[in-house]
């Protein structure tokens, strides 16, 4: 058979109308500090149709990402969205990030965020709930890479936020 | 004395303790680890059923099992009952005692076990009414087999026991080698609602209340018996798929009268089933190669689906050689097919679907279909069936022998996205492909999911490449990073049994179709490839094969060792990372060099007087500038001149570059070097070093490129061909590699 996510959708969240076709519930959050630029830069990597369902039940709108009926102000609501699920804390404050866009790639979306003014990174706190509110299986995987260190955090819905010291 | 000894031992113990300690890891010794070693721990002792080359041996045999079945449709009450005739033939040099069928149905029984081993928890923290009521208020579905009875040829009772998803015949005596063994089973059960409740097969509804059938696992089936796993009677636990023998079917299915159906096999009484019309479209589809022609047209199927007829249709189908059974039925098909030209051998591609699938389906189903069959039949054998149908489900994605369930629903309104367009051409090729992987080449995937999943998917992805040069088909070695570099924890060998891995759709599909890619493109070439990979699939098309019969084939018919890449790949969850960790550039000079002079002092050797080409270091207390070319050197001109016509004849220019590149392999995994060498002058060559490379130290190599023209930078694997998990490594000098995010970081400003 074609594993396909709806298999695992029926069971855990049988009343969403949905089709789609990839193959497990995973985000990706590669986040770099460049020394160079003081920037905290982050890409972060979500299937497209489980975005799009997630923006679709939140905002009461239809989102059609990837097409040519997506809303020209789309970025608005993705920004909106990412603020209020993905958070990054540095030496014990919130952060606040700039989004600098989105790209599209097959079945991905590709989220591009980045803290400026960043002289340092010690201690890195990040809480991402992003999708978990729709999906229980949902992993948002964030792996770190800073002053030539790398670490990574698997974030689920029983722990969606994890600190690490560099 | 004794004691003495004892006393002197057990003093010079505690003052040598650090000493011992660092003794004792000088000369601990180690069983072989090399990453090269062969596979002899890991594949089963090659013996007469099946042979080290791969091959089938002299002596093997498979079990034969043929099927009479009488299949009753109660649309009303969706249920569905058959009187079912079994031939088990005994083609084993085994006496066997019992026999045991599989009763897939009874996942879904009242008692299953399935649901008490996952676990549970209040995962929304809320529920609307609709799903309030369907998680707390719903009767538990009454699913499964009834056994009406199990009884002998004759009609009198055969003794049974039935485990869950199993069920034993209980023999009288042992059926013996070359002998067959008839029985019968009465059965009836309540079909599910696949499309709100899960599951491979049972019904979708429809607000009208109509229904599509996609019907499969519905009748106890004959377990495999073999010298690998003897029954292979592993419970059916919903995930892991279906390990089934050959057979001949003689299946008669009767429907409301208003239904238009297709199974697997031939159909048996078309005058009876179809309108003279419908055969007249027929007759032309058999002749029509470029597009679909429509059995049953959209406005029929609408007219159609308006009525409800009370009487029944009974369709006839036969099918030789076949692994097992399904059909779909309804009142609100379209039906359309054209005919496909497979070396000679006509073979119809069908599409069975209800309005709701269109434009999307008249489009691209049949069409896909046929693709499908040409390209992996060049790519395996023939395609040896009459025909490959495949049905138009929602929320399903599922194969049987010439016949497949698969999704893709426009909206209300027609439209729809290339994402669903590619999903559902996907899917197709997915599941028509599975014809192949495994229901010819018929690997045991309750043990064995990759077997089918990741060998199909791998020739899915080459035939959608095919559909369409720019398809996303998700299959590439690029494309299993993100699952590879992922947390340990939650990753699989793909040398796993499938009911318990993690990530099951990487592990299973895209892991092995990505790795197979990489032998094909990377590692040894479409050539090579091809012919075993075509060998393999021709050698055990109506067979048995297992994991070892597989990778034994692909070297014996290629002359490659891939044990390195099997053990890798498939026995572990390591991951590919190789990056460049130093560039050093020499020169020439006629000076002698602090490296030369330390090397000259150790072995006792005076340097002073000696005619000698130094390569230094920049820095090595030598300044670039200073550098010569191999034409400087008197001694060396004077040397060449001396020699005869004939060896001179035989030289090349002297190289003006000379570098070191040191690799380095931070990765668990080897993996061929893959190096795009840029020149100053703009060009750009391509060095490929196989994986042994690595054999004597896996964590760093060095390599030595003379060139013509100056090295402006080296990139490893420059087309992400072997999934390096890492590709911050990759490039040398590092500063010139603009990252991802300040390439887009660019483009968006501009």
């Amino acid at each position: 058979m074609k594993f396909y996510k709806l298999i695992l959708l029926a069971l855990v969240f049988p009343l969403v109308a949905f089709t789609g076709l990839h193959k497990y519930y995973v985000s990706l959050t590669q986040v770099d500090y460049n020394e160079k630029s003081q920037a905290l830069q982050i890409t972060m990597n979500v299937f497209i149709d489980d975005m799009e369902m997630a923006m679709n039940k939140t905002y009461n709108k239809s989102f059609n990402l990837f097409t040519d009926k997506e809303p020209k102000d789309s970025g608005t609501y993705f920004e909106e969205y990412l603020k209020k699920h993905f958070k990054v804390k540095l030496e014990g404050k919130e952060m606040t990030y700039k989004y600098i866009g989105r790209k599209y790639e097959g079945d991905v979306v590709y989220f591009y965020l980045e803290i400026e003014h960043v002289p340092d990174v010690k201690t890195i706190e990040i809480e991402n709930t992003t999708l978990m509110e729709f999906f229980d299986l949902q992993k948002n995987l964030v792996k770190l890479k800073v002053k030539g260190k790398f670490d990574s955090l698997m974030l689920t819905k029983d722990n969606a936020k994890g600190v690490l010291n560099f | 004395m004794k004691k003495t000894f004892f006393i002197m031992f057990s003093f010079l113990l505690a003052l040598g303790t650090m000493a011992q300690e660092n003794d004792k890891s000088k000369y601990q010794g180690h069983t072989d680890q090399n990453k090269f070693k062969q596979m002899k721990d890991l594949l089963p002792t090659p013996n007469e059923q099946r042979t080290a080359s791969g091959a089938p041996g002299h002596q093997y045999t498979q079990q034969k099992v043929d099927y009479v079945m009488d299949i009753r449709l109660d649309e009303k009450n969706s249920q569905i009952h058959g009187d079912e005739k079994i031939t088990y033939h005994n083609n084993s040099k085994d006496y066997l005692e019992y026999l045991w069928l599989q009763l897939d149905q009874n996942v879904r029984a009242a008692n299953s076990k399935t649901p008490d081993i996952n676990s549970d928890s209040f995962n929304a923290a809320f529920n609307g009414p609709q799903s309030f009521t369907k998680s707390n208020l719903e009767k538990p579905f009454e699913g499964g087999f009834n056994i009406e009875y199990v009884k002998n040829a004759d009609g009198s009772p055969l003794s049974y026991l039935i485990n869950q998803t199993m069920m034993r015949i209980n023999l009288a005596k042992p059926l013996a080698p070359g002998e067959t063994f008839d029985f019968q089973i009465k059965w009836w059960y309540n079909i599910n609602d696949y499309f709100n409740d899960g599951g491979r097969s049972g019904y979708e509804p429809f607000p009208d209340g109509n229904k599509c059938y996609t019907i499969a696992q519905f009748f106890p089936r004959l377990c495999v018996y073999n010298n690998v796993e003897g029954w292979q009677n592993m419970q059916f636990w919903g995930r892991s798929e279906f390990a089934l023998e050959f057979g001949d079917y003689d299946v008669k299915i009767t429907v409301p009268s208003d239904h238009i159906m297709e199974a697997t096999g031939e159909l048996q009484n078309e005058k009876e089933v179809l309108t003279a019309k419908q055969r007249k479209r027929w007759e032309e589809a058999r002749k029509t190669y470029d597009n679909p022609v429509f059995i049953v047209t959209q406005e029929e199927a609408i007219e159609n689906e308006k009525g409800r007829a009370t009487d029944t249709k009974t369709w006839h189908y036969k099918a030789n050689n076949v692994r097992d059974f399904a059909f779909a039925t309804s009142r609100k098909y379209i039906w359309d097919a054209m005919a496909v030209n497979i070396n000679g051998h006509n073979v119809m591609a069908v599409s069975l679907y209800p309005k709701e699938g269109n434009p999307l389906w008249e489009e691209h189903s049949t069409r896909v279909v046929a693709n499908t069959l040409e390209e992996y039949s060049k790519l395996t054998f023939d395609y040896p069936y009459s025909k490959a149908v495949s049905v138009n489900a929602d929320r399903q994605g599922m194969e049987y022998p010439m016949i497949c369930f698969n999704f893709g629903r426009p909206s209300a309104d027609g439209t729809y996205s290339e994402r669903l367009k590619h999903g559902m051409i996907g899917v197709i090729t997915h599941e028509v492909g599975h014809n192949f992987f495994p229901m010819i080449v018929n690997s045991d995937e309750r043990q064995w999911t990759w077997m089918d999943e990741g060998l199909n998917s791998f020739v899915e992805t080459l035939a959608e490449l095919d559909y369409d040069p720019n398809f996303d088909t998700g299959n590439l070695p690029k494309d299993i990073v993100r699952y590879m570099s992922g947390d340990q924890k939650f990753l699989s060998p793909i040398m796993s049994q499938g009911d318990y891995v993690h990530q099951f759709g990487p592990n299973a599909y895209t892991k092995p179709a990505a790795g197979l890619y990489m032998l094909r493109h990377t590692i040894m070439g479409e050539e090579l490839f091809d012919y075993a990979f075509r060998t393999y699939a021709q050698r055990w098309m109506f067979k048995h094969p297992t994991p070892a019969d597989f990778f034994r084939t692909m070297e014996d018919a290629s002359a490659m060792d891939l044990d390195w890449f099997w053990r890798g790949w498939f026995y572990t969850t390591d991951v590919t990372d190789i990056g460049i960790k130093e560039v050093k550039q020499y020169y020439l000079t006629d000076q002698p060099t602090e490296a030369a002079k330390k090397f000259a002092e150790q072995r006792n050797f005076n340097l002073e007087g000696r005619q000698l080409v130094y390569y230094a270091e920049a820095g090595d207390n030598f300044d670039p500038k200073n550098a010569k070319k191999a034409s400087d050197f008197p001694f060396l001109n004077e040397y060449i001149n001396g020699l005869s016509p004939e060896e001179k004849a035989e030289l090349k220019e002297a190289p003006s570059y000379f570098y070191q590149v040191t690799f380095e392999k931070p990765g668990g995994l080897v993996m061929p070097i893959i190096a795009e060498i840029s020149y100053a002058d703009g060009t750009k060559e391509r060095k490929t070093f196989p994986a042994q490379i690595w054999r004597y130290d896996e964590n760093e190599i060095n390599k030595v490129f003379k060139t013509d023209k100056e090295i402006t930078s080296i990139v490893v694997d420059p087309d992400l061909e072997t999934a390096d998990v890492d590709t911050t490594n990759n490039a040398w000098p590092q500063e010139t590699q603009q990252t991802d995010f300040e390439k887009f970081k660019n483009e968006m400003k501009n």
